[in-house]
């Protein structure tokens, strides 16, 4: 890898530099505080700015005439950093630090390489700017597929799909695009960027699905925006889902109700793959008045128990949540029989998160409900809490009858 | 075969000692587990007294004991077909898998599972009421069926036993590129099922199913007594079993059709466990010293099942909430002790032979 943690100080102008030898030499002249004139200069150039306020994993600095956008956790357990410099069409790009990247902004002839990344492309108003796509019959947004098949969006899959498929690199390359956006794994053998990079196609790492925090995965719309210059779109959405999620929590909190015990997942041969406490997942629970069981585990992937052990633990668990593809509670108890032993079931408490996926396997949840936490949280709240949001109608989750 | 009385006796000590070990490990595979459940208890629930968890009951009957059961006739019925397989083909790497049927059940739960919530197979066997594991195991069946179909077809018309045997490999590999194809168009999330369903495990198995499970192995067993004779002579060689008065082609088919059922139901329901079906039959020769399958059938079914259900208490990992893949426990118990029983036999001037 040839990228290297950069500090932002390297790139700092010469014109700022004596701008700030101006401004020392102010403040010992007048002895009195005044701001940084850089700031002010900043201000002036972007009326709109992002800054992250959930989200850990990105951070945009603005210059004057480019922006840096740093990616901080690419995947699980890297200390790798990645950082873009954005450069306006037309603009004399800066003097580059090791391993930095060219961007050129705004974007027009974008190619998104994961699914997360559509339902903000309307959000933002940056859909036409969308060319390639990858899996596109796992494709839910209707913008999106609209443009597929109108064929202003092609697919370049390397013929499968999923991680071990790829991508098709001639087909991509005919695209001709400015941004290509993908994910990383730091398993050489399924990442795309390398390859990418290799070949000289301005690809950028988007790392959304590292962040634990719901609020701060859909903050990421922000780290979308500053590629096409929709600083100010971002803003408003993230400001209005914010506002609309906090003022759920605030409303569980308030009416200080009981917290109903929940479990996730599905056993499959035996094992059962719980949700780390400090998972995504865990954390919309809290937030929505329930009592996760795995709450005090401390890990963010999933973990893999005993069927036994989970049965000891939750037995007695009012509600279970997202166990597996299963549609019904016969297709349930086709999976395995011993399901029937738990009280969630025998109460037909159980609610899975597949109310919307296609023929092909897409679902939802994991494409628009990444832009929508406080979609999700409604359906939650709904389902332990009905009282609270008596008006709202499950959009991801459904129960299983 | 004229056995003198030493050896005869010293042959029934070691079954004795491996009966035994199969009735303690298991009670163990019945006491030790992620929940732990006091030694008192698990009697009062064994004798029907019931306990004072429920759940403790539950997980008693529902959980331990159906996993003790699969992993005893999955041992041992592996252990079986591995022996036929090396006897047959008279080649000490032959094991269940090599006549291509572990890949084909393979082959049959990809399709499914790696279809799973599309319009595939896996939506097909969900509309005649199969779902999950009792889906994946009709697939299994199905795909290990076929293969076998395959060989017997083929059986009639070669003679030599190794041009069978690498048929068979190359059914191995024609299936398992097929689910290289299928993973290659998959969704991540369903190539991690199938992953998980090939490390093996014990714990998939619900009653209804181990009914299955017991009654095919129960009849590969008692089948295989009447074949015992004619397994011995199979040793000596094709030729030499022929001009015997042994219908070759016939005892095949037999032998074929005895491994398929073991290793297919098995395969079934547990995934493909490894190593247990090559090393036992090693193993028992070994201990035994002997090459006549009276002693090594009922040895391998013993040996087969002790073994199997060691991997299993240590795979659930006794007092500890989580579980490690099972098939990577059969090889890592069982490699260094084949290792050591082959190298201290060679060194006594006993090669591995079968």
């Amino acid at each position: 890898m040839k990228q290297k943690i950069i500090m932002t100080l390297n790139y700092t102008h010469p014109e700022q530099a004596s701008c700030n030898i101006l401004v020392h030499l102010l403040i010992i002249a007048f002895l009195i505080p005044i701001p940084v004139l850089g700031d002010d200069v900043k201000q002036n150039n972007y009326p709109d700015q992002v800054y992250p306020e959930y989200a850990t994993g990105f951070s945009v600095d603005y210059h004057e005439g480019y922006k840096v956008v740093t990616v901080k956790k690419p995947w699980r357990g890297s200390n790798e950093s990645f950082t873009y410099v954005l450069v306006k069409k037309g603009m004399k790009p800066p003097q580059l630090g090791i391993g930095e990247e060219i961007i050129t902004i705004p974007s027009e002839k974008f190619v998104s390489l994961s699914s997360t990344h559509f339902p903000y492309l309307p959000i933002l108003g940056i859909t036409s700017s969308l060319k390639g796509v990858i899996n596109k019959n796992t494709v839910y947004t209707p913008e999106v597929i609209s443009l597929i098949q109108d064929g202003k969006v092609i697919d370049v899959s390397g013929g499968g799909s999923g991680m071990t498929a790829g991508i098709n690199l001639e087909v991509l390359i005919d695209l001709n695009p400015d941004l290509v956006m993908t994910y990383a794994t730091g398993l050489p053998e399924y990442d795309a960027h390398p390859k990418l990079q290799e070949a000289g196609i301005p690809v950028v790492l988007n790392s959304e699905y590292m962040e634990e925090n719901p609020l701060g995965r859909a903050e990421w719309i922000k780290f979308m925006s500053v590629f096409f210059d929709r600083e100010r779109e971002a803003n408003a959405y993230f400001e209005k889902i914010k506002k609309e999620y906090l003022s759920h929590v605030d409303s569980v909190n308030s009416l200080n109700v009981t917290r109903p015990t929940v479990f996730l997942n599905n056993n499959w041969q035996g094992t059962w793959h719980m949700a780390g406490g400090n998972s995504y997942v865990a954390k919309l629970l809290k937030d929505a008045g329930a009592d996760y069981l795995w709450s005090d585990d401390t890990t963010t992937g999933s973990i893999p128990l005993d069927f036994e052990f989970v049965y000891e633990k939750a037995q007695h668990a009012d509600y279970w949540l997202n166990p597996g593809t299963a549609m019904t509670l016969k297709d349930l108890l086709g999976e395995d029989a011993r399901y029937s032993e738990f009280d969630a079931f025998k109460s037909k408490k159980i609610y899975n998160n597949n109310a919307r996926v296609n023929a092909e396997g897409g679902n939802d949840y994991w494409e628009s409900g990444v832009a929508h936490p406080e979609t999700i949280l409604k359906d939650l709240i709904k389902i332990f809490h009905p009282e609270i949001v008596s008006e709202h109608n499950f959009v991801y989750y459904r129960h299983m009858e | 075969m004229i056995l003198s009385g030493h050896i005869n006796k010293r042959i029934a000590g070691v079954m004795v000692f491996l009966l035994f070990s199969l009735i303690i490990l298991f009670f163990l595979e019945l006491i030790l587990g992620s929940v732990s459940i006091p030694c008192p208890e698990i009697i009062r629930i064994l004798s029907g007294q019931g306990s004072s968890h429920d759940s403790w009951e539950i997980i008693v009957y529902n959980f331990r004991l159906p996993k003790a059961v699969v992993g005893l006739c999955a041992g041992a019925g592996l252990s079986i077909a591995g022996l036929f397989m090396q006897t047959l083909f008279r080649n000490p790497l032959a094991g269940p898998d090599v006549l291509g049927l572990s890949s084909g059940a393979a082959l049959g739960v990809a399709l499914v599972v790696l279809t799973a919530g599309t319009a595939g197979p896996s939506s097909i066997l969900a509309d005649l009421g199969f779902f999950g594991n009792f889906g994946i195991a009709i697939a299994a069946s199905l795909g290990s069926a076929l293969v076998l179909m395959m060989i017997l077809v083929l059986s009639k018309r070669v003679r030599s036993s190794m041009t069978l045997l690498i048929l068979g490999l190359m059914f191995g590999y024609t299936a398992n590129s097929f689910i290289s194809i299928l993973m290659h168009f998959t969704l991540a999330e369903r190539i991690q099922a199938y992953t998980i369903w090939s490390f093996g495990s014990f714990g998939g198995a619900t009653w209804d199913q181990i009914q299955i499970l017991v009654l095919f192995t129960m009849f590969a067993f008692v089948f295989s007594i009447f074949l015992i004779k004619d397994l011995n002579v199979l040793l000596l060689g094709d030729q030499y079993a022929e001009s015997m008065g042994l219908d070759l082609i016939r005892i095949r088919n037999k032998i074929f059709i005895i491994t398929a059922v073991l290793s297919g139901v098995v395969t079934a329901f547990c995934g493909p466990i490894g190593f247990i079906g090559i090393s036992v039959p090693h193993l028992c020769r070994a201990i035994f010293a002997t090459a006549n399958h009276g002693i090594l059938l009922p040895g391998c079914i013993l040996f087969g099942a002790c073994l199997a259900l060691i991997a299993d208490i240590i795979a659930s990992v006794p007092g500890y909430s989580i579980t490690l893949p099972l098939n990577a426990i059969t090889s890592l118990i069982g490699a260094p002790v084949v290792i050591w029983i082959i190298f201290s036999k060679s060194r006594a001037g006993m090669e591995v032979s079968v």
